[in-house]
């Protein structure tokens, strides 16, 4: 690791959201 | 000959050869659209996510990210279209399906509103088929730029050389009876690109030491790059190397958002939902779709643009070119050889597919309904070749500018699409009192915002007026008119189960 990392919010949005709506169609796919 | 070249060659013979002997297998727009309705879960979702925006996925958004990092726009979009993605398939697939089973089995857009409204003056399908093919024809002109950058990056020839030779082997092959279209030659492009983006990604990722060090040595060379909320510049023919723009503000937030609401109207993807085998295939057809075919090359797409950035001692002359040079830097001259046709033939089967649409709107919608409703099948045939060829050169004059950006292009297309026709869609499967004027007046206004915006020298994606001005159209003229009948709230309530 340097000396740049992501600042706090653009690693949520980076690492967040994306990962999430794959989890979201999972559940669906088991709770349709 | 360099490896490279035998390798390109030999897969597009490869891929001609099975079209040839599969020549007679589809002959016509129905054909290829209701051999859809065969398709299983696993061509639908590839169809409706990857396959779609080939050339957008491998040129485009690696391009933006190249030119600013997280920064700017790239990651807003990104995240934007994912989540619309997820909404569309989630709330409007099924429920489309459902209503393409009471609409005379309807399988294009044009012909589900004027099926979904008893529109017996056909007003409605010739007004979405005019849209359709107007902003078709920059969806097509964006997949012949992304053709002519790769042989242009690929084997170094001018750019408009490389935009004719593309856009002619693209006609020619659409004449052949558009074998390339076929879908499960669709299924295995879009799986392949996919597979291309996520190796390329962790490979280069394992090159470099991790995402730590790609955005320590991203961070040393500006922090704007690994900044979501910040602007950068590039512009490498005037001297401008990722230098600082200042914050990007909520108006290039909420214009990267909205790409989102573009999936709502898009008539290739919601053809798709209407084609899928049974509305019980979609749960399984979702997860893939959104999984593998969307988050996984939306990523990967991101982190190329990235590599990019660090990887190359010259910075590129067009940032759109960053996935074609890397392949060629990180891959031996063979495998990148395979690559680089397999993008090319993909980037051909979406512009093929969508010429094959907007030649059916003329031929189709037009030509048969209006000035001639005697015509023979043969005749349409040619009628819907000619207008190929017209089509295919509009498309051409388009993509003539040499600085033609393919995210530029397909950023235009996907907000007159969904512009026009999301709102009308929407209303159309959620609100009972909605009625044929409204939705008319709906698509108009959504497609002539469309048009206008751009003179208001606004900062402001065009797809947020766009969007917001279709759907008070909608609302306002379905409640001023007569309400829609009872045969079509009964229909409504059939399907959405009450």
């Amino acid at each position: 690791m340097g000396e740049f990392v992501l600042d706090g919010w653009t690693l949520f949005w980076f690492a967040v959201p994306m990962p999430l709506l794959v989890v979201w169609a999972v559940i669906t796919f088991f709770t349709d | 000959m360099n490896p490279t070249l035998i390798t390109f060659i030999g897969y597009l013979a490869v891929m001609i050869t099975i079209g040839i002997i599969t020549y007679r297998m589809t002959h016509t727009l129905s054909d290829y659209v209701l051999g859809g309705r065969k398709l299983n879960s696993w061509v639908t979702a590839f169809s409706a996510s990857a396959s779609d925006f080939s050339g957008w996925l491998l040129i485009g958004l690696p391009g933006a990210a190249y030119a600013a990092g997280l920064g700017q726009w790239s990651l807003w979009i990104a995240v934007g279209l994912a989540v619309g993605a997820m909404i569309n398939w989630q709330y409007v697939a099924k429920r489309l399906r459902i209503y393409t089973e009471y609409t005379n089995d309807s399988i294009t857009l044009p012909q589900f509103f004027e099926n979904r409204f008893r529109d017996n003056s056909h007003l409605l399908r010739v007004i979405s088929a005019l849209f359709i093919l107007a902003f078709f024809l920059f969806y097509t002109a964006s997949g012949l730029v992304a053709g002519a950058k790769l042989f242009q990056g690929t084997f170094e020839v001018d750019y408009h050389l490389a935009l004719v030779i593309g856009a002619i082997i693209i006609v020619a092959y659409t004449f052949l009876g558009g074998f390339l279209a076929v879908s499960y030659t669709d299924f295995i492009q879009g799986a392949l690109m996919s597979a291309a983006l996520l190796f390329t990604s962790i490979y280069g990722l394992i090159q470099i030491g991790g995402f730590g060090e790609l955005f320590n040595q991203l961070g040393s060379i500006n922090t704007s790059l690994i900044d979501a909320f910040a602007g950068t510049s590039y512009d490498e023919p005037n001297g401008v190397l990722w230098e600082s723009a200042g914050a990007i503000g909520a108006v290039g937030i909420i214009s990267a958002l909205a790409w989102g609401l573009g999936y709502f109207g898009q008539p290739h993807i919601l053809a798709r939902f209407m084609a899928i085998r049974s509305h019980k295939e979609v749960r399984k057809a979702r997860l893939i779709s959104v999984s593998l075919g969307l988050v996984i090359p939306l990523y990967g797409a991101l982190i190329i643009g990235m590599l990019g950035i660090v990887t190359f001692d010259q910075p590129l002359a067009d940032s759109e070119q960053v996935f074609i040079q890397l392949v060629q830097v990180v891959y031996n001259p063979w495998v990148a050889g395979f690559l680089l046709a397999a993008v090319l033939a993909a980037i051909m089967s979406t512009v093929d597919s969508q010429l094959l649409v907007s030649s059916s709107a003329l031929s189709e919608d037009f030509y048969r309904r209006y000035l001639r409703k005697e015509a023979s099948d043969k005749e349409l045939v040619w009628v819907g070749r000619i207008s190929v060829l017209v089509i295919a050169i509009i498309a051409l004059t388009i993509a003539w500018n040499e600085t033609s950006s393919v995210l530029d292009l397909v950023s235009y297309a996907w907000a007159g699409f969904g512009a026009t026709f999301g709102p009308a869609i929407l209303f159309s499967l959620f609100w009972r009192k909605t009625t044929r004027n409204g939705v008319l007046a709906g698509i108009i206004v959504g497609g002539v915002t469309i048009f206008l915006w751009p003179l208001t020298g606004s900062e402001l994606y065009e797809m947020v007026p766009g969007f917001i001005l279709s759907s008070i159209a909608i609302v306002v003229f379905s409640l001023v008119g007569k309400g829609p009948t009872k045969e079509m709230q009964d229909e409504y309530d059939k399907v959405a189960g009450v």
